[in-house]
């Protein structure tokens, strides 16, 4: 290929990014310019892409005590699934993966079809157990909801890591004597610490995002 | 294995199986168990009906509706967003300056939590405030605003549109991971044997990345079929029930009306469709690939 081809090409390639990252930022954008037009300008009609007189007081009115109550909120329940999810899921994984027993292997096929229940279907059920528990409206609530997102995903992932981890570090600590729990809490912990870290990633970024039905019905 | 072994592996595995069971497998069952009763916000006490809530439903003309939008919701989803996803992949997939600044604005609406995104969307929407009418009435394509989101016509492609650009990103990321996983000299070696562009796509990339293809198409199949926040936030199943799907059905029924036995009847329908889908898939999978 000669370098004048090559050249255009990678023009073109770099145009076509550009135009991308336009079309996905507008919308951005358009909120960011709409959130600075003072009351009466946003429904100037044609519209303006940037505000004829930008104003921060759209902010200054949002930021009220809740805001800051939704945000410890948010950190509170985000926190409380991280703790339970992520042990629950390294416990679980290791098991998955270091012992040949058929039972375990249909709890882990249960654990793939769980991942596949409708949230929607699952969520009256537990609103309902979660009222006779008094719980709506609190913390566990939310947690619970949470959990049923990422424990399922979560197992899957430590199981990815742990697969991984070659056997033979157990086998040559269980020469030396090691019961299987003493090779987990001093070989398998340390090393799979990346996968623990991306656990923790995932599960921090899906209940910080996660809004769907379950997050609606448990604050009703 | 010793039987302190074995007893190790079950209580390690206990309570995240106790987890799964309480807090999916117990609804789940309580949605099917539901569903053989009856309440209504006037009449809250459940009365069994057996499966008489399902022959209703499914004679309801709002019922084909809903699984109808649900359909086409997700079949138009899932294509464009693993289309437009892979060809931003092939367009990212160079080694350009600047790669990693455009794969993270890329990211951007993938990493919004879902609510916002919708929001984003509804205000692009909006007859008043939204951009894309501002622009069409700006460059004379029509003379007044449309109401996209309040049009039985042209509330659905607003909303596929929007979670299309919300989704796409996923896609990209995933397709993306994929190419560079491509081994360079086979591309090398097309290139040498004067392979055209199409010729390289069809018999060197595809083939190379079709199981994360079937794998993505899966995944993105179950998560728009399941999808709540984008149409619950744009149009809330309206307008005339234009856009509701199974996921916003089921929270109009049960948490607008409190019909929790109609509503868990969708619940459950919509399960089976889920398990019909992903059944026919692995079975597809299995199959050898044709002509390869």
């Amino acid at each position: 290929m000669n370098i004048d081809r090559r050249r255009m090409q990678q023009v073109l390639v770099v145009a076509l990014q550009i135009i991308l990252a336009i079309v996905v930022l507008m919308p951005f954008f358009w909120m960011f310019s709409v959130s600075l037009k003072p009351a009466t300008e946003p429904f100037a009609i044609p519209a303006r892409l940037w505000p004829q007189h930008p104003t921060l007081n759209n902010y200054a009115s949002a930021f009220r005590p809740e805001f800051q109550r939704y945000f410890l909120n948010s950190i509170v329940v985000s926190l409380s699934t991280l703790i339970i999810t992520v042990p629950l899921a390294l416990l679980a994984a290791y098991s998955f993966t270091r012992f040949q027993i058929r039972l375990l292997s249909a709890f882990l096929v249960g654990i793939i079809i769980a991942q596949m229940f409708p949230s929607s279907a699952i969520i009256i059920p537990i609103y309902t157990m979660v009222k006779a528990t008094n719980l709506l409206n609190t913390y566990p609530a939310l947690i619970i909801a949470y959990i049923t997102v990422t424990l399922p995903v979560a197992i899957w992932m430590m199981r990815g890591f742990l697969a991984n981890l070659p056997l033979t570090l157990e086998e040559a600590a269980a020469i030396d004597g090691a019961t299987p729990l003493r090779a987990f809490v001093e070989i398998i912990l340390p090393l799979c610490r990346p996968g623990i870290v991306a656990t923790a990633v995932f599960v921090i970024i899906v209940t910080w995002q996660e809004s769907d039905s379950m997050e609606y019905a448990m604050v009703i | 294995m010793t039987p302190r072994d074995r007893w190790l592996a079950y209580v390690f595995v206990a309570p995240a199986v106790v987890l799964v069971a309480v807090l999916m497998y117990y609804p789940m069952l309580g949605s099917v168990y539901e569903s053989l009763f009856t309440t209504s916000f006037i009449n809250p006490k459940p009365k069994f009906i057996g499966l008489a809530s399902y022959a209703k439903i499914l004679s309801d003309p709002v019922f084909l509706q809903v699984l109808l939008n649900s359909l086409e919701w997700t079949a138009f989803v899932v294509v464009l967003q693993n289309l437009i996803g892979f060809l931003v992949a092939l367009v990212l997939d160079q080694n350009l300056p600047g790669q990693g600044l455009m794969r993270s604005i890329i990211l951007l609406p993938w990493i919004l939590p879902g609510v916002v995104a919708a929001i984003v969307w509804r205000f692009m929407c909006d007859p008043q405030l939204g951009l894309i009418n501002s622009l069409l009435v700006g460059w004379g394509f029509t003379g007044h605003a449309v109401a996209w989101l309040g049009d039985v016509r042209t509330a659905m492609p607003a909303a596929i549109a929007g979670a299309v650009w919300k989704g796409f990103p996923f896609s990209t990321v995933v397709y993306l991971a994929a190419l560079q996983n491509i081994d360079q000299e086979q591309i090398e070696a097309s290139i040498i044997d004067g392979a055209r562009v199409w010729q390289r796509l069809r018999d060197v990339i595809f083939p190379a990345i079709r199981p994360v293809v079937a794998v993505n198409v899966l995944l993105t199949t179950i998560l728009t079929f399941n999808y709540f926040d984008m149409i619950w936030v744009l149009t809330r199943g309206g307008p005339e029930n234009s856009t509701h799907i199974f996921p916003t059905k089921i929270y109009e029924l049960g948490f607008g009306q409190f019909r929790f036995g109609e509503a868990s009847v969708y619940g459950v329908i919509s399960l089976l469709l889920v398990v019909v889908f992903v059944a026919a898939f692995l079975v597809l999978q299995r199959r050898p690939a044709r002509g390869v």
